[in-house]
């Protein structure tokens, strides 16, 4: 619901600063760490994914394509979502 | 971005085609939104009554259409997910997860490993079966086949390859190793130990290492050996390296602790100040560690599992296999550890370690005769422990003294089977490093730890 009502005004942020519980999309991944991009290339967080941050603390947690995968802010802010 | 590798653009570049085209056939999926939707209803937000209701007007249709069976199985699955997220979200909480996680430790690791494999199940073992029946056979055996003393006391002497290798092995390593992976199977098939790598990673972080580090910390506790073995699965070398001299250092193997805790029981203080030392130093060695070690600091990325209710064949399984595994690996360093201290003896090389140990063990308060206790402390644990304890029996140490041997014994070297895991994971050279690094800093702590309960006027 929150996709349909706001499809029009998206804002794209990094995980870290997304609100928890909010489901959104991947829009792009850094691409400056090479090694970070790697793991997440790896791990299949790829842009497209629906996205959703489930906790901010005491680490991030998000779930994208029915797995939870729990990073760090370093990681998380490689990651932007638009929501 | 010329610093990416094209393969990776490429792969993003990719996925851009396949959004676009996906893109107008797509929509997020509906489950999520339920999801969501529950989420919200949880946390009582003002969204709450918006949410709830949508959800509810979606299903209704949809269950009144099913039949009354598949509504309660539905029903059901669904309160398990809510209660296992419930479990999840104590487990991983701030706050919440530290006094989990203390009650983990002690029901886990303290009672079953520590209390029950490590003290009953070793005594009876080690002494009874062993002790009693087993190694006298054998020694009067092949002292009647093998009229050489030098051959006899290479296979049945005091350490021998029998009496000590093998007996060190089943009696002793095999009970405890078996309980804690015991242990550590049900821990790891629930699926927490992700959750405490999630919970520990912030703490983690300050002293160089990830989340990640979680499982060789809590296998430490276990064994060192296994522990060091365990360090291949960190990402860096660095962070392999960092775990590696904190499990050396600081954290105490279950044969361990098991000793100095009974030698320490009688006077809280003792216990108290024992684990402020011994927790201030592995806090403050990691500090430095990841000061002084040169490399990137890690990231934390971990795939988290949903909870599950442990299975037990896949428990025995699993334990079996890895006692199988590790008693394989490490049945050879123990062996060559008994030869070492056969030609030790032999040459007089003993003795003469025996005399450099003195002078720090002096430097420490301690009697003089509490060198052999380190010594023989590094190759057979209880053998230095059950020295200490009798020390401590016959009155011959004050309360400090225990104190302040119970905090050196911790610190230094774990055993001969560590220090060979380290030379076989990192080299020759990084484990002669961490030796002479934990060599001195134990006594220097031990040092430290004597003259401030000293001038402090502690009387324990």
């Amino acid at each position: 619901m929150v996709n349909k009502n706001s499809r029009l005004d998206l804002k794209t942020t990094t995980l870290c600063s997304m609100e928890p519980r909010k489901t959104g999309k991947i829009d792009h991944l850094e691409t400056k760490n090479p090694g970070i991009l790697q793991k997440l290339i790896a791990m299949g967080i790829l842009p497209g994914m629906p996205i959703t941050l489930l906790r901010r603390s005491p680490s991030y947690l998000f779930e994208v394509d029915q797995t939870r995968y729990a990073v760090d802010k370093e990681i998380a802010n490689h990651i932007y979502v638009s929501y | 971005m010329s610093t990416v590798p094209f393969s990776y653009l490429f792969t993003l570049k990719r996925q851009d085609r396949v959004n676009e085209i996906v893109e107008h056939v797509m929509e997020i999926p509906d489950r999520i939104e339920r999801i969501s939707s529950r989420k919200a209803e949880k946390m009582g937000t003002v969204q709450k009554e918006n949410c709830t209701c949508a959800s509810r007007e979606k299903t209704k249709p949809e269950t009144a259409i099913n039949r009354a069976g598949k509504r309660e199985e539905r029903k059901k699955q669904k309160r398990n997910i809510e209660f296992s997220d419930k479990i999840d979200s104590i487990l991983i909480h701030p706050v919440l997860g530290i006094p989990v996680l203390f009650l983990v430790l002690y029901f886990g690791l303290y009672l079953f490993v520590g209390v029950f494999a490590a003290g009953t199940i070793v005594d009876f073992l080690e002494n009874t079966v062993f002790g009693g029946y087993i190694n006298p056979f054998v020694t009067a055996k092949f002292i009647s086949i093998i009229p050489y003393p030098a051959l006899q006391d290479l296979f049945v002497g005091e350490y021998g390859i029998f009496t000590q290798a093998v007996t060190y092995a089943i009696a002793l390593i095999l009970p405890i190793v078996g309980a804690f992976f015991l242990v550590f199977s049900i821990i790891e098939d629930t699926g927490y130990l992700p959750r405490l790598g999630l919970l520990l990673d912030g703490m983690f972080k300050k002293i160089g290492l990830s989340g990640r580090a979680v499982i060789p910390m809590v296998l430490g506790f276990g064994c060192s050996t296994m522990a060091t073995m365990v360090t291949r699965t960190l990402e860096t070398k660095r962070e392999r390296l960092i775990a590696n001299i904190l499990l050396a250092l600081a954290i105490p193997c279950s044969a361990q602790l098991g000793i100095i805790l009974s030698i320490l029981s009688g006077s809280p203080e003792s216990l108290l100040i024992w684990s402020v030392v011994i927790l201030l130093e592995f806090v403050l060695i990691g500090f430095l560690a990841s000061r002084i070690l040169p490399g990137e600091a890690p990231t934390f990325i971990l795939e988290m599992p949903p909870l599950r209710k442990p299975k037990l064949s896949n428990i025995l399984v699993k334990t079996y296999s890895r006692m199988h595994w590790y008693f394989l690996e490490v049945l050879p360093l123990f062996v060559l550890a008994s030869v070492l201290i056969w030609i030790g003896k032999l040459t007089g090389l003993f003795a003469l370690a025996l005399k450099v140990i003195e002078y720090p063990t002096v430097w420490i308060g301690l009697p003089p005769d509490a060198a052999n206790v380190f010594l023989f402390g590094f190759f057979r644990r209880d053998f230095g422990a059950a020295g200490l304890y009798g020390m401590h029996d016959s009155g011959l140490l004050t309360g400090v003294q225990l104190v302040v041997a119970a905090v050196t014994l911790t610190l230094f070297m774990p055993c001969i089977a560590q220090f060979m895991m380290t030379i076989k994971e990192r080299g020759l050279k990084i484990a002669l490093a961490i030796s002479g690094f934990i060599f001195p800093f134990a006594f220097l702590t031990g040092f430290i730890v004597n003259n401030l309960l000293k001038l402090l006027g502690v009387n324990l």
